[in-house]
């Protein structure tokens, strides 16, 4: 630990030296890109080692450390620079979405289906409908009054649209937090492959939900036209599966045909279908979720392997991915709106719990995961942030503040949440059970 | 074949590469105070740019492959000419405003990841300065090493200059007022483009050592292959110099420092990257891990000297040397993962400098064999002077000067890393000439050694290393920085 504060203490020192060397307005071209790489994935790597020695996930440390270093706090990493670097998100996003699709078996996973569906089924639901109808009745709470101004004046169909659209974005789960957690801690067993198999399938539904809440919102506030939003948003999701089949078709190809330089190849595919899902307004996260489910799924290539190729590859993209979305986060936005926010954050949190006890009695849980899976929901990242940036964009009138407030709200739980789950990983007693196997050779 | 982890390395390495110019050719980027280095970028079809430099990396590395190094061992061919002309096309070709791939935006944009190559080289350059090595060289050979780094060099220089003098459009204009004015022009640009070419000078290919080692002899080629590893690091020092001396950002800068306190500054900054990567690498807890610290240290250390205008060719270099010299058991394995990298750097540069490049330019086409005769005859007679001062075992002087003769890639990397340096509207015709001389430099020595050889019958590739060599040096050996044999004091005599 003492060699991590020392190394962190030098690459602060060498970024703040660098930067004292132009005026707070002036930027480079290029360079500063560079020094914020390095200096996020080195630092983030530090402070991971520091944190993890005091018993908090790595993950937990990468965002810490972006926070601090970001345009926020020591301002170490500019707003430019974190622009820079958003484009590390969409290859993390294609990297985390394919290791969760390949880790995906579905034939493992079907006996405990009902327990995934079930826990899902009913606390995403139990959350959207609770978060809604607190939202729903805010401004009738005078103490609230001063942070809601954008539904003060609304009639009630608008309010309950800006209500559903609030608590959809709320619910969101957050995959890339648990994959990223059960590789930190190398765990294996059902208490992760359900956790694995809740969360990624509640995001998928939650994007479906939103596809509908978005067009609710805009018929209502009478932007565009509902079906062609509705038809934009399944153009979307289906899109996006559609492509992702056709890559993991080309993908099973390649890996039985020609089977050399896999992760060269899973690395390149990660990051043209990023950049051309972003610029088809495709979601990478779909498309190489869909690429990793067929690998793993419909076809008789090894999905192991591939992770195993893709290690290397791993820990400075998920460093850098998760310090990029701690120095995202505006302390001085979310400083005005702290009370809404740690309400919603709190509302958020009971009804989940409260939706997955009850999932968890539905879905006859095995009752050695039951004190764990709850902690499995706290976690929000990607996902809840691309949709909070959307309704900002989608709704002018109100979105401002109404995205501000949810990106306070995955501020928190992005703090709390990966904590919560190390800790259910470790008590779960699955950390460390995943066998260590050597990455493959002669590929 | 690639051992996953290294192959890790060319993964992460080329995918950063890739992901910093396609980061920065995002719109909106670009727009800098800095006059040097501004270039707005307009909406330039990024997912056409992305495609195409994904193609270009695939390709690079497919190029790197080693059937195709074992073609050029065969044919004696550097890197250059066997695949890198084909890379230089495709530079041009991307740059075509129909193909709108390689745009000026773009190459402009692409700079964190030139950086992070210039870095990663720089590391490479500095490593093969193992001391421990240097120890086991033959007496005398340092000044084997001077003669053939410094009189290219100063050929090159002194020749150019003058040629670059008269060709220099900068002399007409109106601001060039008599002698005084003449000479602070001449300093201030035409001196610095003919430092940079005498730079790219000194590097020799090391498909030299290849070549003699069939020629004449496992010894002489072991030694040859030491010597052009050290010539890079004269075209690396003079780049610090003229870093140091031409400041490219000085006037937006906050820190004002003396010139000479730059080359301080350069030499400090080396200093502490490579104790910084070294901490960090000797802590990591796995492979994996080792390669992210390595990739972290490699881009902290080539932006932060890109962000202060100092060259990470440079500093990286100096980093490398120093990492290469403290005590790490890793450090073999290290050296593998990064050289496994180089080639399809090199190849990289050489799209880039397509890019850059401007063939029509007439000036750089004369420059070219004003540029091929300074170095060869530099070359050739450093091998004269090397004789006479250096060790005993190298072979004659005239084979001596023809195997050192062809340019190393890192010479088109140089000259790159130059240009980007120093890109903008008032030089860039310059530049680009430049650009052609080392370029066509490099393919022209190359045609003029092969022909010179063939006809001599001295650098002939027919014949394999006499049986019973002390030192065989087989050519895959050639391009790695294995240790030479332990017991080579004073040469085979």
């Amino acid at each position: 630990m003492a060699r991590a504060v020392f190394l962190l203490a030098l690459v602060v020192l060498l970024i703040a030296s660098a930067r004292s060397f132009l005026p707070e307005e002036t930027s480079l071209v290029g360079s500063g890109a560079a020094l914020a790489f390095g200096f996020v994935l080195l630092a983030a790597m530090q402070m991971g080692t520091i944190v993890s020695a005091v018993r908090l996930p790595k993950l937990t440390g990468y965002l810490v450390l972006g926070f601090l270093a970001g345009p926020s706090v020591f301002n170490f990493v500019s707003e430019r620079m974190v622009s820079d670097l958003k484009l590390v998100n969409n290859v993390a996003i294609g990297l985390i979405a394919l290791s969760a699709g390949t880790e995906l078996n579905l034939k493992r996973l079907r006996p405990r289906l009902r327990a995934v569906m079930a826990v899902g089924g009913v606390s995403v639901p139990a959350a959207i409908v609770i978060v809604a109808a607190v939202i729903f009745a805010l401004p009738y709470v005078p103490v609230m009054r001063p942070y809601i101004g954008f539904l003060l004046g609304m009639s009630n169909g608008e309010r309950a649209a800006v209500s559903l659209v609030m608590a959809v974005v709320v619910a969101c789960l957050s995959p890339m937090v648990v994959i990223a957690l059960i590789n930190e801690t190398a765990s294996a067993g059902p208490f992760s492959e359900t956790a694995l198999g809740v969360v990624v399938l509640a995001d998928l539904a939650i994007l479906f939900i939103f596809s509908g809440a978005n067009a609710l919102a805009s018929s209502v506030f009478g932007i565009g036209q509902g079906s062609a939003n509705i038809t934009d948003l399944l153009i979307h999701i289906f899109g996006s599966v559609g492509v992702g089949a056709v890559v993991g078709v080309i993908f099973v190809v390649y890996m039985k045909r020609i089977n050399r330089r896999v992760a060269l190849f899973a690395f390149a595919v990660c990051f043209v279908a990023a950049e051309a899902a972003t610029r088809l307004h495709l979601s990478p996260l779909l498309m190489c979720l869909t690429t990793g489910l067929l690998i793993e799924n419909l076809s008789d290539v090894e999905g192991d392997k591939l992770i195993r190729d893709m290690e290397p590859a791993r820990v400075p993209v998920f460093a850098v991915f998760f310090a990029v979305a701690g120095a995202g986060l505006h302390w001085k936005e979310f400083r005005d709106l702290i009370p809404l926010v740690v309400l919603l954050a709190a509302v958020r949190a009971a009804a989940l719990y409260v939706g997955c006890r009850l999932g968890m009695v539905v879905g006859n849980v095995e009752k050695e995961q039951r004190p764990f899976l709850p902690s499995i929901l706290v976690s929000q990242s990607g996902v809840a942030i691309g949709l909070a940036i959307l309704v900002k964009k989608q709704f002018p009138t109100w979105g401002d503040p109404v995205s501000t407030c949810l990106l306070g709200v995955v501020m928190i739980n992005e703090m709390v949440g990966p904590i919560l789950l190390r800790n259910a990983l470790v008590r779960s007693g699955e950390a460390g059970q995943r066998a260590v196997v050597p990455p493959s050779s002669g590929h | 074949m690639l051992r996953p982890y290294n192959l890790g390395a060319s993964v992460l390495a080329i995918a950063l590469a890739l992901w910093g110019g396609v980061a920065a050719a995002e719109p909106g980027h670009g727009q800098v105070p800095v006059p040097i280095l501004t270039g707005a970028s307009a909406q330039t079809g990024l997912l056409r740019v992305v495609l195409g430099l994904a193609l270009a990396f695939v390709l690079a590395v497919l190029a790197a492959h080693p059937a195709v190094r074992r073609l050029e061992k065969r044919l004696g061919l550097t890197v250059i000419v066997s695949s890198g002309l084909p890379f230089l096309a495709l530079g041009v070709l991307f740059r075509n405003p129909s193909v709108g791939i390689l745009t000026d935006e773009v190459v402009t944009d692409l700079r964190p990841a030139l950086e992070f190559g210039f870095g990663w080289l720089g590391f490479v350059v500095g490593m093969h300065f193992d001391v421990r090595e240097l120890d086991r060289l033959p007496d005398r050979t340092s000044s084997v090493v001077f003669a053939e780094s410094a009189l290219p060099f100063l050929t090159v220089a002194v020749v150019t200059a003058v040629t670059l003098l008269a060709l220099d459009p900068t002399w007409m204009l109106s601001e060039v007022n008599g002698w005084g004015d003449a000479a602070r022009v001449f300093a201030r640009v035409s001196l610095r483009d003919a430092l940079a070419l005498g730079a790219c000078a000194a590097p020799a290919a090391p498909v030299a050592a290849a070549a003699i080692s069939r020629g004449a002899g496992g010894t002489a080629a072991w030694l040859v292959q030491r010597i052009t590893t050290l010539n890079d690091v004269a075209g690396v020092f003079v780049m610090a110099l003229i870093c140091a001396y031409y400041r490219p950002a000085d006037d937006v800068s906050a820190w004002h420092l003396p010139h000479i306190a730059w080359l301080f500054v350069t030499l400090g900054l080396g200093g502490v990257f490579g104790i910084l990567t070294y901490v960090l690498v000797r802590g990591a807890e796995s492979e994996a891990q080792e390669m992210a610290l390595l990739l972290g240290s490699t881009a902290i250390s080539a932006g932060m000297s890109g962000y202060l205008g100092v060259s990470p060719l440079v500093t990286c270099a100096i980093a490398g040397a120093l990492l290469t010299n403290l005590p790490y058991k890793g450090m073999a394995r290290l050296r593998q993962t990064m050289v496994q990298v180089e080639r399809p750097l090199y190849l990289i540069f050489l799209l880039v400098a397509g890019a850059l490049w401007d063939p029509t330019a007439w000036q750089g086409w004369l420059l070219v064999p004003v540029f091929v005769f300074a170095r060869v005859s530099g070359k050739v007679i450093g091998a004269h002077i090397g004789k006479i001062t250096g060790p005993a075992g190298l072979p004659d002087p005239a084979t001596l000067g023809l195997a050192l003769s062809p340019q190393s890639p890192i010479s088109i990397a140089t000259i790159v890393a130059y240009v980007t340096l120093y890109r903008g509207a008032t030089t860039a015709p310059v530049l680009s000439w430049l650009m052609t001389t080392c370029i066509g430099g490099a393919v022209l020595t190359e045609v003029v050694v092969q022909v010179v050889a063939r006809l001599r019958g001295g650098l002939t590739l027919e014949r394999e290393p006499a049986a019973g060599s002390i030192y065989p040096a087989p050519p895959h050996e050639m391009d790695s920085l294995t240790p030479p044999p332990p017991d080579v004091h004073g040469g085979d005599g």
